[in-house]
């Protein structure tokens, strides 16, 4: 049980919602945007988490939303993940989403919740990076569409009372993607290592989840990895340093997994997508 | 006898309400005066308490009162009387205890607890046996001389050794000193938690009459009824300790928990009703969990195998308070070869406290830990003796006839331990020696185990069932066994419609057990259940039935020696038509002119253990093991050699139970047992880091087998009587958790090629274990 308590909000517009947090940032009050509520509830549970008032965005119903047109599909920050594994069109993204608690869980974790929780992992952002997706952002002006890439640095850098309203990802049911994720132990836990990478026409994406602090990635151009004459130990190279170490995992097991995932996904990648 | 029931499985008694969720647990029960209350806990592993500032707690609406370590001046403790009910001037682990808040409802009481501001001086803790070994170590508990404590257990107070065990048997020396081979293993195994699945609650009212009603969620409400009246001074006629059905306990509730505070607060607040509730983070680290042992294995034998000596130190790890440790500690040392027979033993078996979680009884209670580094020293000796580890094993068996460490013989009722080890190698396809290459990354291997374990428990361990009837001849059976999620009821009830040959669904079982209506029993532990309460309930059902002869007899004008009951009538045996239902004399017979004769039927039956005595403080000499119960394990496993990954893939377990009477019950305890020692050796334990915070306190962190995690079981039973058994069985709740840590580390080892000693095996050990260049 929760035994703080707070203020309850669901409003039912966007505008309602900015203007609402913003309330709360002038007065200094403690508030947390709210979309699938697993992270928030654990940690007031665990008291690490102090809020005085609570916006519930799932009110907002433009943002349970997810369609498709010929170029682009649209995912409202409220999906849950097992509508965005299950929604055709996203069947690139299916195998990372799947990977992420039970399925159980998923009917409760949302998009927008997993990429902007507390917690490191945000596995969610790995292949939106990797299509290239744009991210809608909701703010005091209203809904401006940005490049995932250039507002995702190691988290989201939102400001003020921004919250994420959804992603518009461009449609190509062709890609490939290769997701492979290792546990300490057992499936249902965060990863130690979860690696996504694709290949590009000319680029080559490599993510990483639960390896360092946060979500990394790094494109790689094609006429750079043409040139390496081993490409293993310069990825590694390019990651090795933000290895972290945890209860979970060691930093050095972390890069030796990572090494031993790079041989699989090179080693299988190569026919098909070069 | 009723052909029907013994050795089928039928649906369990509580089920239907289990399923649709209508049984109650203890946090189920509300009253509308109840008050509710929170733990405060402390965040640091050692540290003296300066002040505890509870002002503004108090002050909070809904707050009754707030009670600290200084308020109380009582220890509670269920062995060694070390524990108080709230840490007094220091915090011996991380997650004690330092206050607690009484309130109206459970979120006010919880928000004031975390209005309590108390000031810590820290100190250095203490996170292993071997350092609360060494002569320097800081004595965590420096008034151990002072504490109360059972004569069987044995404390050396300015040290940090709650209890020491000692077997001497034979000459150990000259054994060695004969050995063609010697292997010497260091195990490790930290503590952790049970994990049931209901956290424990414990409600407590103090009458104006003076009787203290209590509900609680415990295997063991005769030792929470007596154990109160023991630390408070309370009548043992106005104690009423009363378990609902509970969510499971593997120990974690076979002793007194919560319900000793919750006592007190209800005086603090005029004995109103209190309900203390463990979140489940609390359950995990402010209640106890389970023990971790480091251990020193060292056998000899002769060339051909035969176990000429062991060489035995156990230190366990009690975590801060002694609770089961200091009588686990002295379990381990009973059983400490393992079922082999060893003719020279010497073991020092030591309860060790440190500034870990405290630790209390879990199933299997110290042999699971104590056959981890039996089984691994025996594979390493195996290995020397280029010999196949089952073969080793069969040549080792404790048979009939043989002697146990405490020197008391195998009786006739000794399982047949070598035909186990003949079915596990079978079960796991032969071949045990061998390491099969699946690809280039991965091997498959294969490892077994032996166990044994006789019930640790008091020389006086009871057990009684008292059976009523009703007027269409059925009856009800009122036992003091617990309900916790085993089926024992079903078990017993199964029992009884065996033999008063009556059909089970006119078996009514008693379901909550009530101290002042059910009849004494020790605890639902030890494996014991079945086994007692049986025993006890096959004694009523046969004085039930000379009452029946008595009353038929008379109206029948046949000798009770020509009657028999059967088929729910008791006739005479060469005419049946001669009788009469049970109906008809289940509550006195009624003469057709109005007359009545004799009165209800009430069978009663009792349960005591026989010839049990303590071991000798000196040598261990003694008789306090009953009923060995004998099995053998096995698993097989994959393991990739680049990553340390590894799967069990098949878990395969051959133990002689003496008599299946429920096979379903049987092979779910056998199964779960397998379950549970599969997630302690692989993925289980308390981390901490070197402030000695537990870092895995939520089970975000802390991992247990899930249900998608499972191998293939495979699981044979084998009928060697116990002669003095229920219909010959017994005990099989703990056994099969006990040889998975070796199975696992046997296999895992033999497929990395180097030896694991260390739970849990992570892959990342693995791994780690793989890259070791070897010396």
């Amino acid at each position: 049980m929760i035994s703080i308590d707070f203020d309850y909000y669901k409003p039912e517009n966007i505008q309602e919602a900015c203007d609402l947090m913003a309330r709360f940032k002038t007065e200094k009050t403690n508030a947390v945007y709210y979309a699938g509520g697993t992270e928030v509830v654990s940690f007031i549970r665990k008291g690490t988490l102090k809020a005085k008032a609570v916006i519930d965005l799932k009110g907002i119903e433009e943002m349970a939303e997810i369609h498709a047109n010929e170029d682009h599909v649209f995912v409202g920050a409220n999906v849950s993940l097992n509508q965005a594994a299950d929604f055709k069109p996203l069947e690139p993204m299916k195998a990372v989403l799947n990977k992420i608690g039970d399925r159980t869980i998923r009917n409760t974790l949302t998009i927008g919740g997993n990429i902007c929780g507390k917690l490191p992992y945000r596995e969610a952002i790995l292949p939106l990076l990797a299509s290239d997706a744009n991210v809608i952002i909701a703010g005091e002006e209203g809904l401006s569409e940005k490049k995932l890439s250039e507002v995702f640095d190691m988290r989201l850098k939102l400001s003020g009372s921004e919250f994420v309203y959804g992603f518009s990802i461009p449609r190509n049911d062709q890609i490939k993607m290769y997701s492979k994720r290792i546990q300490s132990d057992i499936p249902i836990d965060y990863p130690i290592l979860h690696l996504v990478g694709r290949w590009a026409e000319d680029r080559l994406f490599i993510g990483l989840s639960g390896f360092a602090g946060v979500p990394r990635y790094q494109w790689i151009e094609k006429d750079e990895f043409d040139q390496w004459q081993t490409p293993i130990d310069k990825l590694i190279g390019k990651f090795a340093s933000m290895a972290k170490e945890d209860d979970r995992a060691g930093a050095e097991y972390r890069v030796h997994l990572l090494e031993y995932l790079l041989e699989d996904m090179l080693g299988g990648m190569e026919n098909d997508q070069l | 006898m009723n052909s029907n029931v013994l050795g089928h499985s039928p649906r369990r008694k509580e089920s239907l309400d289990k399923v649709t969720g209508k049984v109650m647990y203890g946090n189920d029960y509300n009253s509308p005066r109840m008050l509710h209350g929170a733990l405060k806990t402390s965040p640091h592993a050692f540290a003296k308490i300066k002040g505890i500032h509870k002002e503004d707690a108090e002050k909070m609406p809904g707050v009754k009162a707030v009670l600290t370590g200084q308020d109380l001046k009582e220890n509670i403790g269920l062995y060694l009387c070390d524990k108080p009910p709230i840490a007094r001037n220091v915090a011996r682990h991380y997650g004690e205890v330092v206050a607690v808040v009484i309130a109206d409802s459970l979120a006010k009481a919880r928000e004031a607890a975390d209005a309590v501001k108390v000031e810590y001086e820290k100190m250095d803790p203490i996170l292993s046996p071997k350092e609360a070994l060494k002569a320097e170590a800081a004595v965590i508990h420096e008034e151990m001389a002072t504490y109360s404590h059972i004569k069987p257990i044995h404390p050396e107070p300015g040290s940090n050794v709650a209890n020491r065990s000692k077997i001497r048997k034979g000459d150990v020396k000259k054994a060695f000193d004969e050995a063609a081979f010697v292997v010497e293993t260091n195990m490790v195994i930290p503590p952790g938690d049970h994990v049931a699945m209901e956290p424990r609650v414990s409600i407590v009212e103090i009458k104006s009459t003076g009787e203290v009603h209590i509900t609680s969620s415990t295997q063991a409400p005769f030792v929470v009824k007596n154990l109160m009246c023991h630390f408070f001074g309370l009548h043992p006629g106005k104690v009423v300790v009363t378990a609902p059905m509970v969510g499971g306990g593997f120990g974690g509730k076979a002793g007194i928990q919560l319900e000793g505070l919750a006592y007190l607060m209800s005086l603090k607040v005029g004995g109103r009703p209190v309900k203390l509730v463990n979140s489940r983070e609390q359950d995990l680290l402010a209640s106890p969990g389970h023990i971790g042992l480091e251990s020193n294995v060292k056998i000899a034998s002769d060339e051909k195998g035969k176990l000429l000596g062991m060489d035995l130190t156990y230190c366990f790890n009690s975590g801060a308070y002694a609770d089961y440790a200091v009588n686990i500690s002295r379990a381990a040392a009973i059983s400490c070869t393992g079922p082999y027979n060893v003719p020279n033993v010497k073991c020092d078996s030591m309860c060790v406290y440190t500034n870990m979680p405290f630790a209390t009884a879990y199933r299997g209670f110290g042999h699971i830990e104590m056959a981890f580094g039996i089984e691994r020293a025996l594979d390493e000796l195996a290995d020397k003796l280029q010999m196949d580890p089952v073969e080793l094993r069969k040549l080792n068996c404790i048979k009939e006839g043989d002697q146990t460490p405490v020197q008391s013989v195998m009786n006739s009722s000794t399982g047949d331990l070598e035909t186990c080890f003949t079915r596990v190698e079978e079960m796991l396809g032969g071949n045990l020696g061998d390491v099969e290459t699946i690809n280039e990354e991965w091997v498959r291997a294969k490892g077994v185990s032996g166990l044994w374990k006789a019930p640790a428990m008091p020389t006086n361990t009871d057990a009684g069932a008292i059976l009523t009837f009703n007027g269409d001849g059925s009856c009800n059976l009122n036992t003091g066994v617990v309900e916790i999620g085993q089926g024992t009821k079903t078990g017993v009830a199964q029992i009884v419609a065996d033999t008063l040959d009556i059909p089970l669904e006119k078996v009514h079982v008693v379901m909550d057990v009530d101290t002042r209506t059910s009849p004494s029993d020790w605890a639902t532990a030890a494996s014991r259940g079945l086994f007692m309460a049986g025993l006890a309930a096959h004694e009523a059902c046969v004085d039930a039935i000379e009452q029946i002869k008595e009353v038929a007899s008379a109206v029948l004008r046949v000798s009770k020696s020509d009657l028999v009951v059967k088929d729910e009538r008791v006739c005479s045996v060469d005419e049946p038509s001669i009788g009469l239902h049970l109906s008809e004399v289940a509550l006195g017979y009624v003469y057709p002119n109005g007359n009545a004769f004799y009165g209800q039927i009430i069978g009663r039956g009792r349960y005591i253990a026989k010839h049990l005595t303590d071991i000798d403080q000196e040598t261990g000499k003694g008789h306090p093991d009953l009923e060995w119960t004998l099995g053998a394990e096995g698993v097989e496993a994959e393991v990739n050699l680049k990553t340390g990954q590894y799967k069990i893939v098949k878990a395969v377990c051959c133990i002689d139970v003496g008599k299946v009477i429920n096979p379903d019950l049987a092979l779910g305890q056998i199964v779960g047992g397998m379950a549970m020692g599969m997630g302690y050796t692989t993925m289980e334990g308390f981390k901490l880091n070197d402030r000695g915070q537990v870092t895995n306190g939520s089970l975000r962190d802390y991992k247990i087998m899930r249900y998608g995690d499972h191998p293939e079981y495979k699981v044979e039973f084998l009928e060697t009587p116990q002669l003095d058994g229920p219909h010959g069985a017994r005990g099989l709740g703990e056994q099969a958790v006990i040889g998975m840590p070796g199975a696992i580390g046997n296999a895992l080892s033999r497929a990395i090629g180097k030896g694991l000693y260390e739970i849990p095996i992570t892959s990342e050990r693995l791994y780690k274990k793989l890259m070791e260049v070897s010396h």
